[in-house]
């Protein structure tokens, strides 16, 4: 033991030893220095604290020591940051603590600048924890390979005594205590010798005398001289989370104002706690925590745009609902995700609780393991945002939601804002749960979960599996963030190498899902800033959405195949095949009416003059990824740095959503004329004349291509990542665009309306006469939507000043003439981002194609904090 | 028999552990380690690169320094590996166009070596410079394979202001400890990589495959969770800041693209204060029949040390300085768009290690060193050996900011990886 005496006491003994041996230490001259460990009492799934001493140094001549405990573990568990140095020499010394090996702790004391003395007393003190179902009795602290070392960095001959901590049977109400049974004295004046090779002054050092204080908290962590702070995070953690369920129950708006402001500075105090993210000492179980806050405020009035006609004249309207000013806060955002990864692997190993089964079934698991996320959303809008989002004022507005023309019925302004604020306010959602393991080649994952295929960004091609929600935050909040996690089954095989072929590193993979989550459901409700134009509280049409069921009929489900193969001068392609069945997010769409323009007597509609019917064909698609790199050398002969990578998809869908003008509108298929009901509809058994619920298939082609090129005179130090997408969407056997003949003469000036393909979105109301009809029926012209699509999108980032500074350029140009322009910069400093950016959405008309023209007077600034652990 | 089993493997790691004391005791640390400060830098005159001297006469930084036994030292190499090395002696040459290792029967790149392909390099000879830099890789693969959970820190005047945390699984083809692995892919070797902090990026995962040709690029994928896609991504950045901080993906062992992307040639000898974990290898305990452990001591940044003297990101815990002969090599990329112009390192003679880098930008400006210390691991029976670097210190000194990188909680060396694992399909298991 080089030069160590090494003892082993029960604890009794050796508290009773050291007693004797500090009285004696304290007057003994040119005695051995002992170091001595003395462990305190706790009970089972408590903690006990030991002290580390240093005794019988009376000229100081330790400056530093080096020390192992070992101990028991089980029952014994304890980490490097349950060790804190004695607070006489936190400002000289600092304690490096180590847990090499299981049962081994390491305490190296060392002084920080000048070798100044340790002197007697306490030296660190650590926690450890006692594990649950342990015995009473005591377990052994032992004392090895201790080295203490003077001035000259010499090795002093010196001795240990161990110790125990005393494990005492656990009662109702268990409690810790550490009973000292001797106390260290120490003498009255220590001084340092001279550090050998530097000419630095000779400091003193003057201990003041060690009198250990017990400190307590509330949950039996113990500390002795100073100890620890108590464990704050956990709760602190929780305080977003707390605070949204308290914006919850208490419905009024001042204590929403509160809690919206405590939020923030809740956040700001977790940041206190960041790089805690392992919850235990094996990383086994890994928490994460990503929090914001977002303001959104408009730099755009919306658009309002209501021609009164002379009577019997023509009346157009075109607004978005709510009409909101610029300046008006659009979006106050609070977003909170906590994330918890358990790894059980060893668990199942060790055969605990009911994974003992597992290990007697004739497969072996591995990496077994379970996720769960929670996410928390709250808008503030609604609650301290603009008159227009907060109050119901111009739901009551007659001129910007008109009554039915026919009845004089005002819509139901209860229901419409019952809906919004349970919809778009508040949010408390278990996200994902979900199980996996590996088991040989196979990878499976059951619960609720996100899968997403393809290669493209922004748009989805063969990422359509789960839906996105845009009910809540809106088509600028990121994509990621917009999916709706499905309860799935997903396995994945390893294949490998195909024999006889060039293709390696394949595998396959296949999901299903029985799950009735779809986009349209909720969809975005009237009333939020993000509603698409024209969609105002109505009196004349009554909408429902039907989801698909939780059978295994509206299952979804499918594969995909990804490999791998060597292309001769580009080296390595990557390529995916898929099929799979799936739900769009936007719905089929087929109107009712039953004598129109005259209300539905009966059903669910009762009172409107027309029910819409919202639902959601299976849709198949098929396709097929490529993705590959551009050889430098290729790259260089047109300028390009780096290595560009080229992106490419193509898919088929079949039955999707369509749309057409004279489907839609019941003036075109419903409308009575030449004597004949329901001219173009279909008249169902009930006796309603039914439109028709159109689907079709479409082409889908992305090509991709990503590059980071240098462009030094505008960043030295980082290049420039540039990633651009051409989309491009075609309509297989979508209608020709044609006039729609009335059998009425129109009225000079009047606007001719097409059929053709459409998106269910209302480009203008005329109230007409077109049809025959008094002014006040509104007929909805609905947006064109066309039949070939593209659309182009580009993206560019770099990085300034260590990463501290992100500015990102996002661009997307619909061909069909809309455009939208993101300039961003992200400041990052740890734990916190703070994000600015502007979006500029402009269109000259509304098209379907992207959908973006449809938000083209939602120009908007953000502002947001986010704070991620 | 699986308590039998784990018994087994406890007596056998006490075991190992008892032998591994004697190592320790043994050990290569000779004489009285000091502290270089501003008081006594004129001891380090020459023995640092002249940016660094600078910084110790300043008062940013200090360093304990440890005198070490030369040929001790290079026992931290198995028996093994100094074997296969003289054994290599004549087997291989270069390709002159490309600088890419040829094996001499073949003509071709070789399917496997071990130890230094070339034992003894003539400093005058024009592809000297090429040839250490392959001794370079043949000592850093012996390895084999293994991973580690590291930091990336961002470090400026006021303290940290970025921090990730992320993990590493490599295997190398060629240049292991154990003889040649089935290697269908022709790779040299290949890596994953995966953040664990901070949360907004959590599960970012990469997956690196490095080709065993003269001409091929390395091929790089990245698992975004922002898209929830494995994404092909270049691999030509190698000089792109990480994270955006001041540490570049070539700082890994002070180098870590292809011996071939460089143009090398030496330019000096001399003596160099090198950043080591200890002089001693650490032990490499097993813990299952393929894989063994190392218990890494923490780097400690004077960041995160209260009271601590010295620049933010100056390590102040654990690391020593070892003085060591080293050849002083210039790298250039052949790649026009690589951000570095000249990279000036300091490479031992004997262990083939960078210690420190000096980087230029194209316009031939210097403005950016890296430091770069490593622990080696033996088996008990030292037959397995392994140098893993285990900090980087990139540090900007046109802008007086840097990065730490590296800084193990812990390391695994691993002989058997399961088949296909460095695949794409498991960068999405990992990562979604």
């Amino acid at each position: 033991m080089r030069g160590v005496w090494h003892r082993t006491r029960s604890g009794i003994v050796t508290c009773a030893a050291l007693a004797a041996l500090l009285l004696i230490g304290s007057t003994a001259a040119h005695a051995v220095p002992l170091v001595a460990i003395e462990g305190g009492t706790g009970v089972e799934g408590g903690t006990a604290a030991a002290v580390l001493s240093l005794a019988d140094d009376p000229d100081g001549l330790a400056v530093a020591a080096d020390v192992a405990v070992h101990y028991p573990d089980p029952p014994l568990r304890t980490e490097p940051g349950a060790c804190t140095l004695a607070a006489r020499l936190s400002d000289t010394h600092q304690l490096t603590a180590s847990v090499p090996l299981t049962g081994e702790l390491l305490l190296a004391i060392a002084p920080l600048e000048a070798p100044l003395a340790l002197g007697e007393g306490a030296l660190a003190t650590c926690d450890f924890g006692i594990a649950l179902g342990t015995p009473a009795g005591t377990a052994a602290l032992t004392l090895a390979d201790l080295e203490l070392r003077d001035a000259e960095g010499t090795r002093i001959p010196a001795q240990t005594l161990d110790g125990a901590i005393t494990i005492e049977p656990s009662g109702p109400t268990p409690t810790v205590t550490i009973t000292r049974t001797a106390s260290i004295t120490p003498t009255a004046t220590n001084t340092s010798p001279p550090p050998p090779d530097t000419p630095t002054p000779t400091p003193t050092f003057t201990p003041t005398l060690f009198r250990p204080t017990v400190i307590a908290n509330d949950f039996g962590n113990c500390a002795i001289g100073g100890g620890n702070p108590p464990p704050r995070g956990a709760g602190l953690l929780l305080l977003p989370v707390a605070l949204l369920l308290l914006a919850r129950r208490r419905r009024r708006r001042a204590a929403r104002r509160a809690a919206s402001g405590l939020g923030l500075l809740a956040l700001i105090a977790v940041a206190h706690q960041a790089h805690g993210a392992a919850l235990d000492e094996a990383g086994e179980i890994k928490l994460g925590v990503r929090a914001y806050t977002a303001a959104r405020i408009a730099t755009q009035d919306t658009n309002k745009e209501i021609i009164e006609g002379a009577p019997d004249r023509i009346t157009t309207r075109a607004l978005t609902f709510p009409v909101s000013s610029t300046g008006h806060l659009r979006q106050s955002r609070f977003f909170v995700e906590a994330t918890l990864e358990h790894d059980l692997d060893r668990l199942l190993k060790e055969g605990f609780g009911p994974l003992a089964l597992l290990n007697d079934l004739p497969v072996n698991f591995r990496k077994f393991g379970y996720f769960l996320s929670y996410r928390g959303e709250y808008e503030g809008v609604y609650d301290y945002g603009p008159a227009e989002y907060r109050t119901a004022y111009q739901f009551y507005d007659q001129q910007i939601a008109p009554p039915n023309p026919i009845t004089g019925a005002s819509p139901n302004v209860g229901a419409y804002r019952r809906r919004l604020r349970s919809v778009a306010v508040l949010r408390n959602r278990l996200f994902q749960a979900y199980l996996q393991f590996d088991v040989g080649k196979l990878f499976v994952r059951f619960g609720r979960q996100i899968l997403a295929w393809g290669e493209t960004d922004v748009f989805r091609l063969l990422d359509n599996i789960n839906p996105l929600d845009n009910s809540f935050g809106g088509f600028l909040v990121p994509l990621d963030e917009r999916r709706v996690p499905i309860d799935m089954l997903r396995t994945s095989y390893a294949i490998g190498e195909i024999p006889g072929t060039p293709f390696y590193e394949t595998y396959l993979e296949g999901f299903a899902a029985i799950d009735n989550s779809v986009g349209f459901e909720p969809g975005i409700p009237v009333g939020s800033p993000w509603q698409l134009p024209n969609t105002v509280p109505s009196a004349s049409q009554q909408n429902i959405r039907q989801t698909p069921s939780r059978t295994i009929q509206d299952m979804r489900g499918g594969a995909q195949l990804k490999t791998m193969v060597p292309v001769p001068g580009i080296e390595t392609m990557t390529l995916g095949v898929a099929y799979y069945q799936t739900y769009l997010d936007n719905p089929a769409a087929q109107v009712f009416t039953e004598t129109f323009p005259l209300p539905i007597s009966k059903g669910v509609a009762t009172g409107f003059s027309a029910l819409a019917v919202q639902s959601a064909p299976k849709v198949q698609i098929a396709g097929t990824t490529a993705t590959f790199a551009v050889p430098p050398d290729w790259a260089r002969w047109i300028y390009l740095s780096s290595e560009p990578i080229v992106r490419t998809e193509l898919a088929y869908f079949i039955n999707e959503p369509r749309w057409s003008q004279q489907g839609l509108d019941p003036f075109v298929f419903a409308l009575a004329r030449d004597g004949k009901v329901c001219p173009q509809g279909t008249v169902e058994p009930n006796g309603f004349c039914a439109g028709p619920r159109r689907t079709g298939d479409s082409w889908n082609f992305m090509l991709g291509f990503d590059t980071q090129q240098a462009i030094r005179w505008l960043n030295p130090d980082a290049s420039f990542f540039i990633s651009t997408q051409f989309f491009y969407k075609h309509l297989r056997g979508g209608l020709p665009r044609t006039p729609i003949n009335t059998p009425f003469p129109a009225l000079p000036g009047q606007p001719v309306i097409f059929n053709g393909e459409v998106y269910p979105v209302t480009n203008k109301t005329y109230s007409t006469d077109r049809w025959g009809l008094p002014a006040g029926a509104a007929e909805p012209d609905l947006v064109h939507n066309p039949v070939d699509q593209y659309t182009q999108t580009l993206l560019i980032a770099t990085t300034y000043f260590g990463g501290k500074m992100t500015p990102s350029f996002t661009v997307l140009y619909d061909w069909s003439g809309s455009v939208v322009l993101q300039p961003q910069v992200t400041l990052s400093y740890d734990p916190f981002r703070f994000i600015t950016s502007y979006s500029y959405l402009g269109a000259n008309n509304l098209h379907g194609a992207s959908g973006t023209s449809l938000l083209r007077d939602r120009d908007n600034i953000l502002f947001q904090i986010e704070y991620s652990l | 028999m699986r308590t039998m089993s784990s018994l087994f493997r406890a007596a056998a790691a006490l075991a190992l552990l008892a032998l591994a004391s004697p190592a320790h005791a043994d050990g290569v640390a000779t004489g009285q380690s000091w502290i270089l400060d501003s008081n006594n830098w004129q001891q380090a005159q020459d023995l640092l690169p002249p940016p660094v001297l600078d910084r110790v006469k300043k008062g940013d930084y200090w360093f304990k320094v440890q005198p070490i036994d030369p040929e001790k030292f290079k026992h931290n190499y198995s028996d093994a590996f100094w074997a296969a090395s003289e054994a290599n002696a004549g087997k291989y040459d270069l390709d002159a166009e490309t600088c890419g290792l040829k094996d001499v029967a073949t003509g071709e790149p070789p399917k496997f070596y071990f130890g230094y392909p070339f034992p003894k390099v003539d400093p005058k000879d024009p592809q000297a410079g090429c040839k250490m830099a392959w001794n370079f890789v043949a000592a850093t693969n012996q390895g084999g394979g293994g991973g580690a959970t590291f930091t990336l820190n961002g470090i400026d005047s006021g303290g940290e202001y970025k921090r990730i945390k992320a993990w590493i699984h490599s295997m190398a083809f060629l240049g292991r400890h154990g003889g040649p692995v089935d290697n269908p892919e022709n790779l040299a070797l290949t890596a994953l990589t995966g953040v664990l902090e901070p949360s907004d990026i959590d599960g970012v995962g990469g997956l690196v495959k490095r080709t065993n040709t003269w001409t091929s690029q390395d091929k790089s994928w990245f698992y975004v969770p922002a898209t929830r896609r494995v994404r092909q991504a270049s691999s030509a950045a190698r000089s792109e800041p990480v994270g955006g901080m001041d540490i570049f993906a070539d700082d890994i062992n002070c180098y870590a693209g292809k011996v071939e992307y460089y143009k090398w040639k030496v330019i000096g000898e001399g003596n160099i204060l090198a950043g080591v974990l200890q002089p001693d290898p650490l032990i490499a305990q097993p813990v299952t029949a393929s894989r063994t452990e190392v218990k890494i001591p923490y780097f400690k940044g004077a960041y995160e040390t209260p009271g601590a003297k010295g620049a933010p990101w100056l390590i102040v815990d654990n690391l020593v300085l070892i003085p060591r002969p080293v050849w002083v090599l210039e790298g250039e990329s052949t790649d026009p768009y690589y951000n570095f112009g000249k990279v000036i390192m300091y490479m031992d003679k004997d262990l083939y290690r960078i210690y420190w880098k000096l980087v230029h930008n194209r316009a031939g400006e210097y403005f950016y060193n890296a430091m770069c210390a490593y622990h080696w691991s033996k088996t008990a029976d030292g037959s397995f050996s392994a140098v893993s670097p285990n900090l980087v210190v990139g540090v900007n000194d046109k802008t007086n900011r840097a990065a730490l990188g590296g800084r193990y909680s812990s390391q695994f060396f691993e002989k058997a990886w399961p088949e296909d694992y460095f695949s794409l399909r498991t960068l999405t298991h990992l990562s979604d």
